[in-house]
């Protein structure tokens, strides 16, 4: 195999990484919200329902959650999801999800009650509270831990392989196990850690941004 | 203008945190509620501005029943202003931003109220605005916060941020404005310049009422005073009963 080959090779399961990446953040940072909003419930109803489906998808492995997603709704319900790549992206986002509606509550409930105090006796709606009293020092307070969930995603992705999405790990496998080519691992994990650098850079950013004030 | 209160009553679980509450405050005048932590101050205020909902009794601003159905309350609440003790000022923007984001509401909220048609509602509101500002700044000239209206309210100093708090709570023109242990978060050196922020506030016509356990603080700004224990007024009068109290509860707490 010529090095523009694998080059090429690697490239595909770059670009497969990348959208796994990013299609995945995309939908968990909305979902987060609602798993946040929901397990905030005053329903007690609700409340319990996100407490046990927040407890089965930390509780069991990401890996397996992909396989059940690629495989259960076909075997159950007759309804296969034809798309490895769709079935991988929606494992992703649920798990994530998870972490981030976790992460969104600790930030949220954190933020002292005297502001929330303070925008109801000044007379703010709850639209006004929520949007420009309470989410901007929520933010704040998410970025770090975010950062690093985000980071383990970027590593997660790798776990795609299990129903043989090709993503970057996958191809680099394949030419290391069929060529005996050892120097597309370093190729990969610079690729990861480039990445990763990326994410902390762009985190980085945010937090300076929103260090001029603080509690 | 009278602020008339007819037993008000809050409970927490078991516990009575205001117990048959009565009393009159009025406008240009110092009205301070004294006593220890865990009398009832502190609860008194949240019902007043409807942060806790009281479980029976009666507030009334000028002959006017207030918090009587659910869409009275924004409304009504704006009659009061509260310096919290703490301040609690919105950590993310000036103090600027701060005296004015509950300006903004106020006025959107009364040319939505108004009916105002959309298509006039952003020049209406431009225009209220723009004279609400007017206020705002005599306000800021008047509370000398000046200097520090850009900055924000973690570079400002206790004495600041309180003067902040003051003008963020009187930004709405409330008929009454309320302090919580207005001197508690400051260095004792402060408690003269705060007593006289609080007394110069008689001037504005408001009514004042202040919850404090500092009795030097309560003694240098009261026209009149409430002593409360475990949620109920012991003993009530003008400030000479701070000199001269009639009750043993209120002598043992002077001492």
């Amino acid at each position: 195999m010529s090095f523009i080959e694998a080059n090429l090779r690697l490239l595909d399961g770059f670009a497969t990484t990348v959208i796994l990446f990013f299609s995945s953040l995309i939908i968990a940072i909305p979902l987060g919200a609602l798993v946040c909003r929901l397990r905030l419930s005053k329903i007690k109803a609700i409340e319990n329902i996100m407490r046990f489906f927040i407890w089965a998808i930390r509780g069991t492995p990401l890996m397996l959650q992909i396989i059940v997603i690629f495989y259960v709704p076909g075997i159950l319900f007759n309804v296969r999801i034809e798309s490895r790549m769709a079935a991988a992206i929606i494992a992703f986002a649920i798990n994530y999800a998870v972490y981030f509606g976790e992460i969104y509550r600790a930030g949220y409930t954190s933020v002292s009650r005297g502001q929330r105090d303070a925008a109801t006796s000044l007379g703010l709606s709850g639209k006004e509270t929520f949007f420009k009293i309470l989410l901007p020092p929520t933010v704040k307070k998410i970025i770090p831990p975010m950062t690093n969930e985000t980071i383990s995603l970027v590593k997660d992705t790798a776990l795609a392989r299990v129903i043989s999405v090709g993503e970057i790990i996958y191809e680099a496998q394949k030419i290391v196990s069929t060529h005996a080519i050892i120097w597309v691992l370093l190729y990969t994990g610079v690729f990861y850690l480039l990445f990763n650098g990326l994410v902390s850079l762009i985190s980085g950013k945010i937090e300076k941004r929103l260090s001029y004030y603080g509690e | 203008m009278t602020l008339e209160i007819i037993d008000l009553s809050k409970k927490f679980g078991d516990t009575a945190a205001l117990d048959g509450v009565s009393f009159c405050a009025d406008s240009g005048k110092v009205l301070t509620v004294i006593g220890d932590s865990g009398s009832g101050k502190s609860t008194l205020l949240k019902l007043l501005d409807h942060i806790e909902q009281k479980d029976s009794g009666r507030i009334i601003l000028d002959g006017k029943e207030l918090y009587c159905g659910k869409d009275a309350v924004f409304s009504d609440r704006l009659n009061f202003g509260l310096v919290f003790q703490n301040f609690n000022l919105f950590y993310p923007y000036s103090a600027y931003e701060n005296i004015m984001i509950p300006v903004r509401s106020m006025v959107k909220r009364e040319i939505k109220t108004r009916g105002v048609p959309l298509s006039r509602r952003k020049k209406e509101t431009a225009a209220a605005l723009a004279e609400r500002e007017k206020s705002v700044r005599r306000l800021i000239e008047r509370l000398n916060i000046s200097k520090i209206k850009d900055q924000y309210p973690i570079s400002l100093s206790g004495g600041e941020a309180q003067r902040v708090a003051i003008a963020r709570a009187l930004a709405t023109d409330p008929a009454v404005i309320c302090f919580d242990e207005p001197t508690s978060a400051l260095d004792h050196k402060l408690v003269g310049e705060v007593a006289e922020i609080i007394t110069s506030l008689r001037e504005l016509d408001k009514i004042i009422i202040v919850v404090t356990h500092d009795i030097s603080l309560a003694k240098k700004i009261s026209d009149n005073v409430i002593f409360m224990k475990n949620g109920r007024i012991i003993e009530s009068g003008d400030a000479g009963i701070l000199d001269d109290p009639k009750t043993e509860e209120l002598n043992d707490f002077l001492k």
